[in-house]
């Protein structure tokens, strides 16, 4: 994690070292630096489906949603973006081409931790780690009254880790834990995006700096990498009854996420 | 004549302080965190709430309750960091009437139980485990529980002691040695069955 946020803030670094030299370079015409902070919220999901002969079926590997703030920053070609919080941490950085095309790079990792320690009741584990690493290419189209929609087709790398501890007992003596895992290793997954830019104060206030914007990201992939664990030991720690490991290269992955950012 | 109110003052001063000392002495043992285990009460305990308090137990239910005593209840119940002083260093389950084949009349039975520490919803640890491991200690002066297990052994292949439809009339012998050399026993008896 440490690693992550290290490298993810030399990016963001550099960026910003970037654009300023960019700015210095028009000498004379000073193209003004815009710094805006955002918020956001991200819902985001990974899925694993077993497509048999008469039946689909869908695990769902990880499921977290992310609340986060930050700051993004606008020069004349180069929008960048990152953004910290509860669960996640996203950076992002968008180059504008000619013809309102844009390419775009985005590093983005979701964590959920439940670690439910209370005494008396249980000590149950569920943890998900998960990271994305994406390049995308589009089009801005935009409206006469400041909204405006884009479109890309992306594909980049995901991984995923989520692991799952749960003890049982019943009025019976006998006592049994379950350690599920489920290990989605760096798999190729495509698919396209789409952003509706809006400016959900402007009936109301005249010039608001208040912008939003929502995407809404497919991905997929018709193979994975699955490596799955299930362990469940009896009476005693270490007494393992029942083990299986299997590895799944064949079956589909989908990745949804929905993501609403507030600008100011 | 001179010295009179000087003597009243000293006597009130003595009588008070006897007086104060007087309604203290109850409050002169400080309660600190740390308790010592002075006694401890054997229990047959069962949470199959059909069969408590009767004396025919189902074989997969039963359990031995180990209720310790401290004259330092305080400190088990409302410390913050409750420290028991005394740790248990022996345990020993001996059966006194013949376990079918398994065990003959006065041997040790340590095998068919294990010890479950306290209310949380976690894996049991070995009599062996918890001595070592565990420091002898359980959660909570009322938690602690032996458990019997109904089978030969834990790890691996394992035969069932009371079968189905079996009913097997038991009597233990449970000693605890702690440290301090406080040694408790007794002897519990019951019946136990199997309803599966």
């Amino acid at each position: 994690m440490k690693k992550t946020i290290i490298i993810w803030t030399i990016i963001f670094g550099f960026q910003f070292v970037y654009s300023q030299s960019e700015t210095d370079s028009l000498n004379g015409q000073t193209q003004k630096i815009k710094w805006k902070f955002l918020a956001l919220l991200e819902l985001s999901t990974v899925d694993f489906i077993q497509d048999n002969s008469n039946e689909t079926r869908v695990n769902y590997i990880s499921d977290a949603s992310s609340l986060r703030i930050g700051g993004s920053l606008r020069s004349e070609k180069i929008f960048s973006e990152f953004n910290f919080g509860i669960g996640g941490i996203e950076t992002k950085i968008k180059y504008d081409l000619p013809k309102n095309k844009f390419l775009q790079i985005s590093f983005k990792t979701l964590r959920y931790d439940d670690l439910d320690d209370t005494p008396y009741y249980d000590n149950d584990i569920n943890k998900i780690r998960f990271n994305e690493y994406l390049g995308s290419f589009g089009v801005d189209i935009p409206f006469k009254n400041g909204k405006s929609i884009a479109l890309n087709v992306s594909s980049g790398v995901i991984s995923s880790n989520k692991y799952q501890s749960n003890e049982y007992d019943n009025y019976q003596n006998k006592k049994i834990k379950i350690k599920q895992s489920a290990k989605l290793n760096a798999t190729a997954i495509y698919g396209m995006g789409f952003r509706y830019d809006f400016n959900p104060l402007n009936l109301y206030f005249f010039n608001s700096q208040l912008k939003c914007y929502f995407t809404f990201t497919y991905l997929f992939n018709n193979k994975s990498n699955f490596l799955r664990t299930v362990e469940v030991e009896e009476w005693i720690p270490d007494n393992l009854v029942y083990q299986e490991k299997t590895s799944d290269i064949n079956h589909k992955i989908r990745k949804l996420s929905f993501k609403l950012v507030a600008q100011w | 004549m001179k010295s009179y109110p000087v003597l009243l003052h000293l006597l009130i001063v003595v009588l008070i302080q006897h007086l104060l000392l007087g309604c203290q002495h109850q409050d002169d043992e400080i309660q600190n965190q740390s308790f010592i285990v002075t006694d401890a009460i054997l229990q047959n305990f069962t949470e199959d709430y059909n069969y408590i308090n009767k004396n025919i137990i189902p074989a997969n239910s039963y359990k031995i309750a180990v209720n310790l005593a401290t004259y330092n209840s305080y400190a088990q119940s409302y410390g913050i960091n409750p420290i028991q002083q005394n740790k248990i260093v022996e345990i020993s389950i001996k059966t006194l009437l013949d376990l079918k084949d398994f065990a003959k009349k006065g041997e040790t039975v340590n095998d068919y139980f294990l010890v479950e520490k306290g209310n949380r919803r976690e894996l049991y640890q070995t009599i062996e485990a918890f001595l070592v491991q565990e420091d002898g200690k359980f959660e909570n002066l009322n938690s602690g529980k032996f458990v019997f297990t109904n089978q030969d052994k834990i790890v691996g292949k394992y035969n069932t002691l009371i079968q189905k439809n079996d009913t097997l009339p038991v009597k233990f012998f449970v000693r605890l040695l702690f440290d301090d050399g406080l040694e408790v026993s007794d002897t519990l008896s019951t019946i136990l069955f199997s309803n599966q």
